[in-house]
């Protein structure tokens, strides 16, 4: 005997209703298995100042070993590549791309996740640690305008004397200053 | 046993059966979940985990800012502190969060929510295209290539490997046209059309929402050609409303779908005319990438190395070149072909010195559009359309067969055929999708801090808004100026141009808004570690564009300053979505009236 038509709608809006039940009550499976994790990243108050279970004395010793390679990166960078490069802007865009793949296997080299990693750079670079002798840290240059933009020397954000048996910084280019006008940042002449 | 087919021939009736299942779209919607399940089956692998790309990070990044937006702060998503030193969300044209999947990313988390939301995206775009093929007259044979073999196509497993979130709206352009061409008998169908028009727009469409107006606009056009022709006995008068007609309707789909979402349009309007994405290229294509090898050859064909980028389904592409050479097809079809003939030319990019491709990058809004190879998102939409039209003629022929056993293995025949696109599809991208390197982005857990700009690092992209943090580090394809000023290692990120003036402190922080507390012995300028722009407004001081630093004048003594962000251009899109609402419910009434009378 053949169903009646109620129950072959039925039984199309169950095979609707189970895949869609299989869909969410995985994702919420997953939510619920792997919530997203919360973690600490204050400053505790105590005489170490400890961070992500680390002093401050061995944070600023792994702000020296992050930052280590930083010039030599940026002197590839402009070595290895031109300014008119599309979406290039100061070697900053392929400085940062050299930038992280150094820094996690150093990261992970001294215990740290990827996110310490940067947290504690991040640390270093707003309180002017010092960093490796002979090393200097510099911002971002100026950002993207309009077209392309010359080569801008980065600002130094903190740096150390370099030893008199280091090898010397790689030269530094004339600093020109950024004139802006209107909505457009064009070096100044 | 005769051989011939009775009227009421059981072999009939299981065949009416079964269509007549299909009709219902809770069983169809049903078969495109479980094909589309098990075609994204591998992205329940590492949940957690981001993309491997900078593109997906990239669009995680902005997804992140938006959920915590909302969630955190409780704000609607207009401004991204973490992103350049603060630059419009709202109308950046890369975001993806206004969107009806949005409470999935605000209920599963980002890197999951993400997922369902192209999950069902897909599902969605495959009912568009069932609808939009039996909406142009064709049977369900038809109409099941049309519903699987776009949505599924190439592109939808390689946005996934490469990470291009958002550009899967691209197969919302189905229930767009299905809007349209229903909307030129019907009118309140163009909402509906205008509907996922706004989805796809807010869904990243800055590429395929000006290739869509691109499409239907020439759709239009042949169709108030044919009007004119085919309406020679009526007036003037009648001959001329009637053929412009369809152009009007497509224009009054493009104004409804843009109103929808326009507290996002305008400001991305207001975007991309001002900063138009400059890139040199010269890229061209040779004809038989263009016209073949994208389409007709799965992923990874040994030598051909644009294989599988727009893949239809060998058996569609057979199809769509049997309309081209089968006379009743092809009359049937000529609007498709020639939308994808269109399409085919503008991807062969800078082919000579008066190329389609170089006269569009000659209007406005598409100058901003790279890469001819993009514009075959929307040619394998009218590619399958117009393959759709052999189908069809073929199971008529298979319907009007008078010997049973030859109906039966015809109907077999045709039935396979027309889910032969949609598994191969849906097989290859589970094989894409399994490969390990997809997602492997590192879980970003949440810290909890005050929000300070950070140099950063943009190839770090998912972390920044998760600790708190704004990026410095700034990359993006449209070309954003932001001020030189800023920077990542200041004691505050509030501060006075002149430190003995007196103090400033931050009483609440949140990404749109800013409520700060003055000690001034004289006025000054107290600056702020983010971009200006002209949506800032303060109570308590005046805006001032210091260098492209955000800062506000205050006066001396103690003062109690806000500053919060909300564009012009956002308040012109409200209006606009008021005014598509209120003409979406003046056509729906006309459409009941209709109803009634007829």
């Amino acid at each position: 005997m053949p169903l009646p038509a109620i129950w072959w709608r039925r039984l199309a809006w169950a095979q609707l209703a189970l895949p869609v039940a299989l869909v969410l009550g995985t994702a919420t499976a997953i939510a619920v298995r792997e919530p997203i994790a919360i973690v600490d990243g204050s400053i505790a108050h105590d005489a170490a100042h400890t961070r992500f279970g680390k002093s401050e004395s061995q944070r600023r010793a792994m702000f020296k070993k992050l930052c280590d390679g930083e010039p030599r990166d940026r002197a590839n960078v402009e070595r290895e590549f031109t300014e008119t490069q599309i979406w290039n802007r100061n070697h900053d865009s392929h400085f940062h791309q050299r930038e992280w793949e150094r820094l996690i296997p150093v990261g992970a080299g001294l215990g740290l996740h990827f996110y310490e990693t940067y947290l504690i750079l991040d640390e270093g670079i707003r309180a002017h640690w010092p960093p490796s002798p002979g090393i200097a840290v510099r911002a971002d240059g100026p950002p993207l305008a309009r077209t392309t933009v010359p080569l801008e020397q980065k600002r130094v954000i903190t740096s150390t004397p370099a030893p008199s048996k280091a090898p010397p910084a790689p030269p530094l280019q004339p600093s020109p200053v950024v004139h802006v006008t209107g909505t457009h940042t064009v070096p100044r002449q | 046993m005769s051989l011939t087919s009775p009227v009421d021939d059981p072999l009939d009736k299981a065949i009416a059966r079964v269509a007549a299942a299909l009709d219902l779209w809770p069983v169809r919607v049903g078969l495109f979940l479980w094909i589309v399940i098990y075609a994204l089956a591998p992205l329940t692998a590492n949940p957690r985990h981001g993309g491997s790309t900078p593109d997906w990070q990239f669009f995680q990044f902005f997804e992140e800012v938006a959920r915590k937006t909302i969630l955190e702060f409780r704000q609607f998503p207009i401004w991204d502190p973490y992103y350049c030193g603060g630059q419009t969300l709202v109308g950046n044209p890369q975001t993806t969060y206004l969107v009806p999947t949005l409470p999935l990313v605000l209920l599963f988390g980002t890197t999951m929510g993400m997922r369902l939301s192209i999950f069902v995206v897909l599902v969605v775009g495959c009912e568009g295209g069932w609808r939009l093929v039996r909406q142009l007259g064709m049977g369900r044979a038809a109409a099941l290539v049309g519903a699987l073999a776009f949505p599924l196509f190439g592109r939808t497993w390689g946005w996934l490997t490469d990470g291009q979130y958002g550009l899967h709206g691209t197969v919302l352009e189905t229930w767009i046209l299905y809007g349209f061409v229903r909307g030129i008998d019907r009118p309140a169908a163009l909402a509906t059309g205008g509907a996922f028009l706004a989805w796809l727009l807010a869904f990243r469409g800055i590429q395929p929402g000006p290739q869509m107006a691109l499409a239907l606009g020439l759709w239009a056009a042949m169709e108030s050609v044919t009007r004119w022709r085919k309406s020679s006995g009526l007036t003037l008068r009648d001959r001329v409303r009637s053929s412009l007609w369809p152009l009007g309707a497509c224009a009054i789909l493009g104004l409804l779908g843009a109103g929808f979402v326009g507290i996002r349009i305008v400001p991305v309007l207001q975007a991309v005319l001002s900063h138009p994405r400059v890139v040199a290229e010269t890229a061209r294509r040779t004809m038989d990438a263009a016209w073949f090898e994208i389409y007709a050859l799965p992923d990874s064909t040994p030598g051909w190395g644009a294989s599988g980028y727009a893949y239809i389904g060998k058996v569609t592409y057979a199809f769509a070149a049997l309309t081209l050479c089968w006379d009743r097809a092809r009359r049937r079809a000529y609007k498709p072909i020639l939308v994808t003939l269109f399409f085919f030319a503008a991807q062969l990019g800078y082919s000579d010195t008066h190329s389609l491709y170089g006269l569009l990058k000659s209007l406005p809004l598409y100058k901003s559009l790279r890469n001819p190879t993009l514009y075959s998102f929307t040619a394998a939409l009218f590619l399958v359309v117009t393959a759709c039209y052999s189908l069809d003629e073929i199971a008529k022929i298979v319907a009007g067969l008078r010997w049973r056993a030859l109906k039966l293995v015809g109907t077999i025949a045709v039935a396979a055929l027309a889910l032969a696109p949609g598994i191969d599809e849906a097989i290859r991208g589970n094989q894409i999708l399994s490969r390990p390197h997809i997602f492997t982005f590192p879980p970003v857990p949440t810290i909890h801090d005050e929000f300070r700009q950070a140099r950063g690092n943009y190839w770090m992209a998912p972390l920044w808004p998760s600790v708190d943090r704004g990026t410095l580090s700034c990359y993006d394809e449209t070309p954003w100026v932001n001020s030189g000023e800023l920077a990542p290692d200041r004691a505050a990120e509030e501060y006075l141009a002149e430190p003995d003036a007196g103090t400033v402190t931050r009483d609440r922080w949140t990404p749109n808004r800013i409520d700060l507390s003055t000690k001034l012995t004289r006025r000054s300028l107290v600056l702020i570690n983010q971009n200006w722009d002209p949506g800032w407004h303060a109570l308590g001081g005046t805006i001032v564009n210091r260098r492209l630093q955000l800062g506000v004048e205050v006066g001396p003594g103690e003062t109690h300053v806000v500053l919060w962000y909300w564009p012009m251009t956002a308040t012109v899109g409200l209006a606009w979505c008021l005014f598509a609402l209120c003409a979406t419910a003046w056509l729906l009434r006309r459409q009941r009236r209709a109803d009634g009378t007829t």
